[in-house]
């Protein structure tokens, strides 16, 4: 029996679709509800905070403010040390909450600590905070003038700064036949994630457990110990159910640290669920503008791409936030055999909530610049899309780019023509075009992308088998939607030739798992597979030589097919795969456990994706008809898994690309309604179509496959954008675009 | 006389947070209007659909609640002579059911089917939304089109508002302060062509702009012509004067007049969906495409 390859069904799902999950909030325990007195300023000196009336709220236990808890933290939040160099960045550790001006508009300044979630709100009305107004820093322009400096401590506003340089940037410039100016801007996101984050503490004789909504529960351990001076051994977190993420929740609030202090303090367990409005605070994504210039010649070979990259780190640095400022430079040339590139990386503080990583986290915006820059190179040269990239793209794998980055496998010719026979772009295009004669505003789109995934530096497993040969999975990965479970479960069942209904995945509780990274990066099925595999085929061992023992026999005699052991030399002798399981138990022996460590590093998917999109003329909105990727992952583990992170990707892709910007009002104020964020819904879905390579080029990892979570969201707006400039034949560098700016251009071509 | 009202401290739903309010069942229609006059800052409840969502962002403070829900004499819808009524209490989705309002009212059904979502539909109703009277309602301009009778109930008794008089500016009515709308009649517009066009970015969501066509032709002559916007203004727009000024006229050789001229009384607002001249744009492909549409 085979799994691998095959469209498992999801093992886990009952619980989901009916309803029966247990999410954080689910959790019943007494706990105190909290609720936050937020910041109406943007940017505002705190004078006073005056909590007298909402003691006397009836059911307030406790309000704090930053006095209260602030001196019970040893740190604060810091960027990833997994991925990120602390001294490339100018921070100041966030706490959990300000204590001398407030830095966004709904920052929290205090916590009402209340019997149930009504009175608790009710506190928060009867907080009076005074506060002195200070001039708001609003956008990146602003920031960059260093005129008013949100952070006093760093004396500037910006908290990256790092030029990268490779190749012969000036000689590329100087022998072109054409230098042409791009611009790649990608507006404001928000993730927004089913489930609201949200949290349960209890502090009980020195020991702290958290049920957190988190995807790194063993690294948020770390932290908790680092910022509260506890041992980790003393600390369980514990992930329940999680409703999505898509990056965000790598990512530790100050609200959060409020909540674990306050019952650190109270000695009472303390919850917090955010209200969907929070949730939208909590995270922010994207917006950054690269502006620059390539060097090309006038057969379309680019020979030199420099220019400027601005970030918005939002007022505080998260654990995540660098990880775009850090990476977007490094991949700015994609697939592309590009050797002199010039790139500053520059991120400032801003009066606006704290930005994270978001699905992809970094390559969807390199892949947004460098697709833009080569259709725009396309559009001056008079080029088609696909001979472009044809006279640009890397033709020796493995190919280390010019900053360093190495994409492991892979044919990226090949794939183009071959994705663009598979998908159909030749046809759509003629489609398209007559379409359009008729008076049928359509356009087709493509764009390519290569990008890493998997990230290390490593993930563990380990395997259990009962005595009745049921086999236990623990993984340091950890799925909160993607269904990677099922996968590692057939990978499981593959190496150790058993059935699936014989293995059960679990993960997310530190006290249940050693050890672990989490699930993020398109990480979890390669890495996190990788090790399951290896623990697999340790525990496959220890069987034959449980074997070998019943027999009295050299383990090297021992035979293992589909579930029966056999001897080599005695046909005779057969045992089935849960009579060794049993005998590992018999004589007092503990049973047969192997855990695995697998180090490595990115892998590299690519592919080429296309999309439809029809413009109404009356409105200029955009819909896209029509979504289809074409991708080589590597091995394939389940195709309906893999496809579904294709339609998902592909939907976040719409909604970066046409309706999604978190707008922040003239007072600094983000919009937490979804009456002012677009989420398209699945009206807006697409038609998805969704091919993996014929001929996959494997990755070097044991599993073979390479990572599927994150493609369509990273080439995704690059290639609907694409679509729509087809569609209105002008130019658009900016997600999303608005009906507003397509119903400009088209006038403008009347 | 002396009444006893029966207070309940209630907390509504269990995810919603709204401040502590006191809620009122009133056994009848004079119970309710009795109540909302004797107390300040107390609401009708009927659907709840603007109501609910602005308490729970407090955006809304109020002190009491009147539920009008048990109320089941207000849900209902007639056919009379030469109008519908359709009471206070009917649901969207009722409405929709009803297979004298598809027949008698095809521009009401037409509109009702695009309000909100299915969510929505099944909880809303007309004179909720009436009474809410967001200028982006495209309920509040399909009831102008009609210049719908609304029937309201206050202490002193009832009367009848015309919808041209109804809307006051946003989220402002001529409703008194103890009055509540109890139904709404539809005229019966025999010979007339309808049509509904509704610019959303997403579905669910606010119109950008939408437009209600009821016209009455005569071998392709306007006899009568009547137009209601959502989104365009403070309150819900008619163009009367435009409207009158093509009587008589070729509708298909005045089109392009109507479009240019729809827009002159109107200055709407700019905000994420959309500045001020992009509405005025859509405002006049919507009235184009509906308009051609109508004449088939």
């Amino acid at each position: 029996m085979t799994y691998i390859g095959q469209s498992v069904k999801r093992l886990y799902d009952e619980k989901f679709v009916t309803g029966k999950s247990t999410y954080v909030d689910d959790i019943s325990i007494p706990a105190l509800y909290t609720a936050f007195v937020r910041s109406p300023y943007a940017h505002a000196r705190i004078k006073k905070i005056d909590v007298t009336d909402a003691l006397k709220v009836p059911g307030v236990v406790a309000v704090f403010t930053a006095k209260d808890i602030n001196p019970m933290l040893r740190g604060g939040v810091r960027p990833w040390t997994t991925y990120l160099n602390l001294q490339s960045f100018r921070y100041v550790e966030r706490k959990a909450f300000p204590e001398d001006k407030v830095r966004y508009v709904g920052e929290p300044v205090a916590m009402v600590l209340a019997v149930d979630k009504y009175s608790a709100r009710d506190g928060v009305d009867k907080v009076t905070v005074d506060y002195e107004p200070l001039q708001p820093v609003l956008t990146m322009d602003e920031a960059l003038k260093n005129q008013v400096i949100i952070h006093e401590e760093l004396k500037t506003n910006i908290a990256y700064d790092i030029p990268l340089k490779a190749g012969d940037v000036d000689k590329a410039f100087k022998e072109a036949d054409k230098v042409i100016p791009v611009e790649a801007i990608n507006e404001r996101l928000i993730p927004n994630p089913m489930e609201p984050r949200g949290i349960v503490a209890r502090y009980e004789g020195g020991n702290l457990t958290v049920w957190y909504s988190t995807q790194v529960p063993h690294y948020m351990r770390s932290e908790f110990a680092r910022i509260f001076g506890l041992h980790e051994s003393k600390i369980r977190v514990i992930m329940p159910d999680v409703g999505g993420a898509f990056g965000s929740k790598v990512n530790l609030l100050a609200e959060e640290l409020a909540v674990i202090g306050a019952s650190i303090r109270l000695g009472r367990p303390v919850r917090w669920t955010a209200t969907r409005s929070e949730e939208m605070l909590a995270s922010n994504a994207r917006h950054n503008e690269f502006r620059g210039e390539v060097a090309v010649k006038n057969d379309g070979k680019i020979l030199g791409i420099r220019g400027k990259l601005v970030l918005d780190f939002g007022a505080y640095v998260t654990i995540t936030g660098g990880v775009q400022s850090a990476i977007i430079p490094m991949m700015i040339t994609g697939p592309y055999d590009i050797r002199n590139a010039e790139v500053e990386s520059i991120a400032v503080y801003t009066n606006t909530p704290p930005i994270t990583m978001y699905r992809g986290a970094s390559r969807p915006e390199a892949t947004f610049i460098i697709e833009r820059i080569v259709s725009t190179v396309a559009d001056e040269l008079g080029l088609d899309d696909v001979t472009i990239r044809e006279r640009n793209l890397a033709t020796q794998l493995p190919y280390t780019n010019p900053f360093g980055i190495r994409y492991d496998s892979g044919d990226y010719v090949g794939l183009l023509k071959k994705a663009v026979e598979k998908l159909g772009y030749y046809d759509l295009k003629k489609w398209a075009e007559e379409e359009r004669k008729k008076g049928h505003i359509v356009g087709v789109g493509m764009a390519y992308y290569v990008e890493i995934a998997s990230f290390g530096p490593w993930e563990y497993a380990e395997i259990r088998v009962d005595e009745n040969g049921d086999v236990l999975v623990l993984t340091g990965t950890t799925p909160h939607g993607q269904g990677s479970d099922t996968g590692l479960a057939q990978i499981v069942a593959d190496a150790l030739q058993i059935d699936i209904s014989k293995v059960r995945v679990v993960w997310g509780d530190t006290d249940q798992v050693p050890m672990s990274m989490g699930t993020y990066g398109s990480r979890s099925i390669t890495i996190g597979g990788s090790a399951a595999l290896i623990a697999a085929n340790k525990v496959l061992e220890d069987m034959k030589k449980v074997a070998a023992q019943i027999w009295n026999a050299d383990v090297q005699e021992v035979q293992y097919s589909n579930g029966v052991f056999t001897h080599r030399a005695d046909p005779n002798k057969k045992l089935t795969w849960d009579e060794v399981a049993r005998a590992a138990y018999s004589k007092h022996e503990p049973g047969i456990k192997e855990s695995a460590i697998y180090e490595s590093d990115v892998t590299s998917p690519y592919g080429v994706h296309v999309a439809v999109v029809e413009i109404d003329e009356n409105s200029g909105i955009a819909r896209v008809l029509e979504y289809r990727a074409y991708d080589d992952i590597g091995q394939v583990i389940n195709p309906a898994l893999a496809e579904g992170q294709i339609h998902g990707g592909a939907m976040q892709a719409v909604g970066q690309a046409l309706y999604e910007q978190a707008v922040i009002t003239e007072s600094g104020a983000l919009g937490v309604t979804y009456a002012d964020y677009f989420i398209p819904t699945m009206v807006e879905a697409p038609k998805y179509v969704s091919v993996f390579a014929d001929t996959p080029h494997f990755s070097p990892y044991p599993t073979k496959s390479k990572g599927v979570g994150e493609a369509a969201l990273i080439v995704g707006p690059a290639v609907i954008v694409r679509a729509v400039e087809d569609a209105v034949k002008a130019r658009f560098n900016r997600t999303p675009i608005k009906p507003e700016e397509i119903l400009n251009a088209l006038k403008l071509k009347k | 006389m002396l009444k006893v009202y029966l207070f309940i401290q209630y907390k509504y739903y269990k995810h919603v947070y709204p401040p502590d309010f006191a809620y009122y069942i009133p056994n009848s229609i004079y119970e309710a209007v009795d109540f909302l006059g004797r107390y300040d800052n107390a609401r009708p409840l009927a659907g709840g659909q603007s109501l609910l969502p602005m308490l729970k962002l407090r955006l809304l403070n109020v002190d009491y609640i009147v539920d009008l829900n048990p109320l089941k004499e207000l849900d209902y819808v007639s056919l009379n002579k030469d109008y519908m009524e359709i009471g206070a209490l009917t649901r969207y989705y009722e409405v929709l059911k009803s297979s004298i309002v598809n027949e008698k009212l095809p521009l009401l059904s037409m509109v009702i089917r695009k309000v909100g979502d299915m969510q929505v539909r099944n909880m809303g109703t007309i004179a909720g939304s009436l009474a809410n009277a967001d200028p982006a309602s495209d309920t509040c301009a399909v009831t102008l089109v009609f210049d719908a009778d609304i029937v309201t109930t206050s202490s002193s008794g009832n009367r009848v508002i015309k919808a041209r008089d109804f809307f006051k500016g946003p989220f402002t009515t001529a409703l008194a302060k103890d009055e509540i709308v109890t139904a709404i009649r539809y005229p019966i517009l025999e010979g007339y062509k309808f049509n509904f066009v509704k610019v959303v970015r997403r579905a669910g969501d606010y119109p950008l702009v939408s437009v209600a066509v009821a016209v009455k032709l005569k071998d392709g002559v306007i006899e009568d012509l009547r137009l209601g916007y959502a989104g365009v203004s403070q309150t819900p727009y008619r163009p009367f004067e435009v409207e009158k000024s093509f009587i008589g006229k070729s509708l298909k050789d005045s089109i392009e007049d109507i479009v240019s001229k729809v827009v002159e009384g109107v200055n709407p607002p700019s905000d994420t969906r959309g500045s001020s001249s992009y509405r005025k744009e859509v405002m006049r492909n919507v009235t184009r495409k509906a308009l051609r549409e109508v004449m088939g």
